[in-house]
């Protein structure tokens, strides 16, 4: 039982990084692109803090790469800046599943913060030019979007436990 | 505690060395894959297995579009059917002349013993209803070099200069236009060739030229078009219309704007420009001011 629990949960856990890269590049009119929720670190952030043995390294790492090919940037940038967001949430994970509705929000904020701090240093490495302060409006946005992968991923993962 | 907890302790041991390990790598990658291109292989089979979230991503415009196109009523088909004949047949008059022009330039060019003029290759492309980074001004291209497409491929519309291929993957390619805020198009006056260089701002209607100097010969007006330098555009594809023009004693250069004449943010399909040999010599130089630095 627990093996094709796993299996399926893998699955699961597959459809939903394709589904957030599909949401990454999701066409949206000019004025919202800047504020697209970072669709990727919100499904790892998930993943590592309900399921910390189900979301490798490995796959963190290519999920990033993943991105960084469809960003054009160079390749390990994204994942560097995944890697090192899902720390904080693979370490305290059993913190993090304690808290509060409204906390854990916040401390996603804190993750996206950290994910695009990370990216915003890497691309000023390779000479990348992003300014202006919507530069930080996904961080908003994330924590508005976070609520909602929250409620559908639960919604699926416990449908897949029954 | 839960049991899944307990269970996760023990089954991720030494999570922050792993941790350490990975995103060690990842600069070691992206440090390699700053330098050159080594990791090309890697990039391109990532990209393949990308291209179907793309492809799926931008199928909802694309089915709208169908349907548009579909469903358009018979009299309105007659009157663009119309209008494109009469088009064609005011832009065929016009090559009739061009045609001479050439064969003309031609001749000259063979007295003056230059070498002569490369023809331009073209290729249809669309564009994929994609997005992906905000603070770049790219396009994601529906063909990849499996089609022909190469890296640094000038592409123009119906108006003028586009952009140029950043980086073709297999199925697809992504192309930055001359507004990115890295680039930078070499371009010349048409009026009395005055060269250039059009800095992109950002702002898919403005284009910047950082460095003319005060007593340079430019008016509001002008018309800018590739230089040909630098060898990725070929020379005399139109750009920009100059717009504005500031010249402040206090200042060492003056400030000139330009509008692209390509409509950037209408465009659904792009003529990408190969050319299989190299420029003529005497348009080559050294530098390559038309790179894009990433």
């Amino acid at each position: 039982m627990p093996s094709t629990e796993s299996g399926r949960q893998r699955w699961l856990i597959a459809a939903s990084l394709v589904l957030a890269l599909a949401l990454t590049v999701m066409p949206l009119p000019q004025f919202l692109q800047v504020a697209r929720p970072d669709w990727m670190a919100l499904v790892i952030a998930y993943w590592a803090i309900f399921a910390p043995t189900r979301i490798p390294l490995w796959l963190i790492t290519l999920a990033g790469l993943c991105l960084d090919t469809m960003y054009g940037t160079p390749l390990g940038l994204h994942a560097l800046a995944l890697l090192i967001m899902s720390y904080p949430a693979l370490k305290w994970h059993l913190r993090l599943r304690v808290f509060s509705w409204a906390q854990l929000a916040a401390t996603i904020a804190g993750l996206v913060l950290l994910y695009e701090f990370v990216l915003l240093w890497a691309n000023g490495v390779t000479q990348l030019s992003m300014r202006g302060i919507d530069y930080w409006l996904p961080i908003v946005t994330s924590a508005i979007a976070w609520p909602l992968v929250l409620y559908i991923l639960d919604a699926v993962v416990a449908r897949d436990d029954t | 505690m839960a049991t899944p907890g307990s269970e996760t302790r023990t089954a991720l041991p030494a999570l922050g060395l792993r941790t350490a390990a990975f995103a060690i790598g990842c600069i070691v990658m992206m440090v390699v894959d700053y330098r050159g291109n080594s990791l090309d292989l890697v990039r391109r089979t990532l990209a393949a297995a990308m291209n179907p979230i793309q492809v799926a991503v931008s199928l909802p415009v694309r089915l709208a579009d169908w349907g548009e196109q579909s469903t358009r009523s018979r009299a309105d088909l007659e009157r663009e059917n119309n209008a494109l004949k009469v088009e064609r047949l005011r832009t065929r008059a016009e090559l009739q002349r061009f045609n001479a022009l050439e064969a003309e330039n031609e001749r000259l060019r063979a007295m003056l013993n230059a070498s002569a003029r490369v023809a331009d290759d073209y290729s249809m492309a669309e564009i994929m209803a994609v997005d992906a980074n905000p603070y770049r001004h790219s396009i994601r291209l529906n063909k990849g070099i499996r089609r022909g497409v190469s890296t640094g491929q000038a592409l123009v519309d119906a108006n003028g200069v586009v952009g140029q291929v950043l980086e073709a993957t297999d199925f697809n390619a992504m192309a930055i236009l001359i507004t990115d805020p890295d680039h930078a198009t070499p371009v010349q006056v048409a009026r009395n060739g005055l060269r250039t260089i059009a800095d992109g701002t950002g702002e898919l209607d403005r284009l910047e030229l950082s460095y003319l100097p005060n007593s340079a010969d430019i008016e509001v007006g002008d018309l800018l078009v590739t230089s040909g330098l630098g060898g990725t555009f070929p020379p005399g594809y139109p750009v920009a219309e100059v717009v504005k023009l500031e010249r402040r004693p206090d200042l060492p250069f003056a400030t000139v704007s330009a509008r692209p004449v390509a409509k950037l943010d209408r465009i659904r399909e792009v003529v990408l420009i190969r050319r299989d040999l190299p420029v003529t010599s005497d348009t080559v130089e050294p530098e390559d001011p038309t790179n894009a630095e990433h």
